[in-house]
């Protein structure tokens, strides 16, 4: 045995300051502690909590530079109004005022159209208070149409089933670590130190996914998938399982509700066809499950995206069937889907449940969805929208078309952008540092969040938007959080929230306000008693099984190219970037710039495109210009951006080149 | 100020374990907050090395690579009004007061070191943090690493955290082949 030293960090800050607030960091879904030093009304410095047990004492850049958004000469901070989209903004210097107008818009709108006329999107910038509240009051006005982004990836859990994966911090204790098209040091990187830790440790890191990404530079096996195929690697797998005996029979046996039905679906599938599909050779496929297979604790890590796909449950079957599931150690760990289920309409009795479903599928498909469905049945007919963040230039994007043809469009967030830009009223948010609130992490931790700043004048939260709304509809009583001062009370909500949930209804504020501290995290689903290598009793579904998929689940992503189009779109996040907002923090924009867009050294060379060069990706409907970054990190057939682009089939050339000239080029390449 | 060598073993130095670097920035973040530097100043430079092919495969590191606080800096020789200075402590850096911006220690540096603070018209470069040093408190920079890339530690901890990455990695190798 080796001796190891702890390394003595000795915190603290050299700054002049007044007090430290210590609050969770709400960038993304990890939920490290933070500590920030205030003074005179402003962040002076910020350190992580040292005592924090996910975090550890550690920030990324995104939870450093937070702090520049907060004074930005940019920021909204007056609600505003305008006739109609061409027309300047007029300064309202009132909230009330704002409400009221909004409130009389909406009304006539839904005297002409009915009240599924409105769509509420809620982006994550404005906090998990505006889009609770946002279904609620959807449903008390009668739309089925909030669409949550955030929301969405609990749902292919059975109902019932509490945690299908151990902690973050449990995986220095797994022998294997699976991750599937995330790339979790870019998204998450302080968890991605867990990784690290338990690679140190001796477990093996496994990293699939369709670009050479940071996290897969890091891995022991690296294994390049085609693009959106990852939960069809996961069939390939299970297969490769089930053909090698490497499953526990008894597991399928007890776990499954038809586990003959279910062997008998991979018996009509090949595992090489499979893994063609992934783009995997089938020999590296066994390898890869006999070594998976040989470590016995094994922790899967899928990507948020995987859950919009079909066939997304493999990782819960496989984990099932390979005896990952229900321990301490091992399992299947979806990235952010760390909100627990919460009735937050269920008190109401006016109006009916309505909220749309849009599980398994592509958000900005659905919203082309809902609005053909107002041409043909007369169904949606979308002429009022409430938008946050900006979920315009995000899932929300085919819904820009028809905003001009609508009665009203309301904007609440932080900065100017495409969703300010279209709206005819604006409601300046507070920034997640000015927020009192309960945070949800990937780890299902439930931590109070205090504020560290009091909101800016003029700015308020979703909790306040959506209480002073429902207060002009005579809604008061559905929301009863209002402070003595007039303004939301975000304790007696998230109070009356935590309430609302079958795994969080034994917790108060109160009992959060520790969570996080002295290395304690309270978690919303403690699965007592299926915690234990031998103490498992099946799942806690009302017949402790769940139902397991297929490979008839899987469907074959769009992986043809489209004629004129040789070459695969790929847009992800940056390590240093998240949401709209990181467009407003200097430190962290600067560092990799939105413009740059990757392309293989192979194309770019046959094409006469070097670094630097201005290119120009071009799709069937739409376009992104930017400057040539050559690198192996995508391969021969994709070029990847930051920016977003609504199509999967491009072609790419050099801006002083004929597009006609560059087609010809690839053909000839790639024929 | 003289050199005294036997402070070396009582001083921490910044341990940059490359092999944990992400390539996250959060680093220079860290290091813009902490020194008020305006974006666009980089004290840290992280650099990427590939994808290049190895094998059937490919590999990629990143390097951070800030200033090495040289034994015998050629940044503070070149300094025409000896703003850029060498502690006991070892720490380089630049005083801002003496600093007239000319930037002949940017040129002098090998390692392209000092760059200009274009909000300020000075000099910008790893201190280390010698006003929290002095507290006795760790540099930003080490504080926030989220993978622990960079730590501030002895010189004997240095030594000793390299053993151990090695007899690790070679226990690991000699299980491997045992399997």
């Amino acid at each position: 045995m080796i001796a190891r030293f702890a390394l003595k960090r000795v915190t603290g800050t050299a700054k002049d300051y007044e007090k430290p607030v210590a609050t969770v960091c709400r960038e993304c879904s990890v939920g490290c502690g933070l500590v920030a030093y205030v003074g005179k009304d402003t962040i002076v410095d910020v350190q992580g909590a040292e005592d924090h047990p996910v975090s550890r004492g550690r920030l990324c850049a995104r939870g450093i530079a937070f702090v520049q958004a907060l004074e930005h000469v940019e920021r909204l901070r007056v609600p505003a109004h305008r006739e109609s989209p061409h027309a300047g903004f007029v300064d309202l210097n009132d909230w009330d005022k704002a409400l009221d107008l909004l409130a009389e818009h909406l009304r006539r709108s839904r005297e002409r159209h009915g009240p599924e006329s409105l769509l509420i999107g809620c982006d994550t910038e404005a906090g998990s208070d505006f889009s609770f509240c946002a279904k609620r009051f959807a449903r008390l006005w009668g739309t089925p149409l909030v669409l949550d982004p955030f929301e969405e990836p609990i749902k292919p859990w059975p109902a019932g089933l509490r945690s299908p994966s151990s902690s973050c911090t449990q995986w220095p204790k797994s022998r294997s670590i699976l991750l599937v098209e995330s790339d979790l040091a870019s998204t998450h990187p302080v968890a991605f130190s867990w990784l690290m830790d338990a690679q140190r440790s001796g477990a093996k890191i496994i990293a699939a996914d369709s670009r050479f990404t940071r996290t897969m530079s890091k891995a022991d096996v690296g294994l390049v998938i085609r693009p959106g195929t990852g939960n069809i690697l996961g069939t390939a797998l299970m297969k490769t399982f089930l053909d090698l005996d490497l499953h526990r029979k008894d597991r399928v046996e007890s776990c499954f509700t038809n586990p003959e039905t279910w062997v008998d679906s991979f018996a009509e599938v090949q595992a090489a066809d499979l893994a063609e599909a992934a783009g995997v050779p089938h020999e590296r496929l066994e390898e890869l499950a006999v070594m998976i297979a040989g470590t016995q604790t094994t922790t899967v890590i899928s990507a948020k995206s995987l859950a919009y796909k079909p066939g997304y449950r493999i990782w819960l079957t496989m984990a099932t069937a390979m005896d990952w599931t229900g321990n301490d150690v091992g399992g299947w760990y979806p990235l952010d889907s760390g909100r627990p289920p919460m009735d937050v309409t269920g008190d109401i009795e006016e109006g009916e449940e309505k909220l749309l479903s849009w599980l398994y599928g592509d958000h900005r498909e659905l919203v082309k969805e809902i609005l053909e469905a107002d041409s043909t049945a007369d169904t949606f007919n979308v002429k009022a929208f409430i938008g946050s963040g900006n979920c315009l230039n995000g899932f929300l994007s085919h819904l820009n078309a028809s905003i001009p043809e609508m009665d009203v469009a309301a904007y609440f967030g932080c900065f100017p952008n495409a969703t300010r830009d279209a709206a005819h009223i604006i409601f300046p948010a507070t920034m997640w540092p000015e927020r009192d609130s309960v945070t949800f992490s990937n780890d299902r931790a439930l931590q109070w969040a205090e504020r560290i700043l009091d909101p800016r004048t003029g700015c308020r939260s979703g909790l306040d938007f959506w209480t002073g709304l429902a207060q002009r509809f005579g809604w008061e009583e559905y929301f009863p959080w209002t402070g003595q001062d007039g303004r939301a009370d975000h304790v007696a909500f998230y109070d009356w929230l935590l309430s609302r949930g079958s795994f969080t209804c034994e917790y108060q504020v109160d009992d959060l306000k520790r969570s996080g501290e002295e290395h304690h995290l309270v978690r919303w689903q403690l699965q007592k008693e299926a915690s234990g290598k031998s103490g498992f009793q099946g799942f806690p579904t009302p017949d402790g099984k769940i139902e397991p998929v297929g490979p008839a689940a899987s469907a074959l992503p769009d992986i043809q190219p489209k004629e004129g189009y040789p070459l695969y779109f790929q847009a992800t996040t940056v390590i240093s970037r998240s949401r709209d907002v990181s467009n407003w923090l200097p430190w962290t924009a600067e560092l990799e710039p939105d413009s740059l867009i990757q392309m293989n050294p192979h194309i770019a060379q046959s094409l006469g495109i070097e670094t630097g060069d201005e290119v120009i990706v071009r799709g069937p409907k739409g376009l992104i210009e930017g400057r040539a970054w050559l690198s192996r990190m995508v391969p021969e057939r994709m070029i990847w951006s930051q920016q977003s682009l609504d199509e999967h089939w491009v072609l790419i050339h050099r801006k002083d080149q004929p597009s006609r000239e560059a087609l010809t080029i690839l053909e000839e390449l790639l024929a | 100020m003289s050199e005294d060598p036997r402070n070396k073993d009582r001083t921490n130095a910044l341990f940059v374990d490359a092999s944990r670097c992400i390539g996250c920035f959060a680093c220079q973040v860290a290091c813009n907050m902490e020194h008020d530097l305006p974006a666009g100043v980089r004290t840290f430079k992280i650099i990427q090395l590939g994808p290049f092919e190895q094998g059937d495969g490919l590999t990629m590191s990143y390097l951070p690579a800030n200033c090495l606080h040289c034994d015998r800096p050629a940044c503070v020789a070149a300094c025409p009004t000896s703003a850029m200075r060498k502690r006991a402590d070892g720490i380089v850096f630049s005083d801002p007061e003496l600093c007239i911006g000319c930037q002949t220690c940017a040129v002098a540096c090998p390692f392209g070191s000092p760059t200009l603070n274009t909000s300020t018209g000075k000099i910008a470069k790893c201190d280390g943090c010698r006003a929290r040093v002095d507290l006795g408190l760790w540099p930003s920079c080490a504080l926030k690493c989220p993978t622990g890339a960079l730590q501030f530690v002895s010189r004997q901890q240095i030594v000793q955290a390299r053993r151990e990455r090695e007899a690790v990695k070679r226990l690991q190798s000699f299980s491997a082949v045992k399997e």
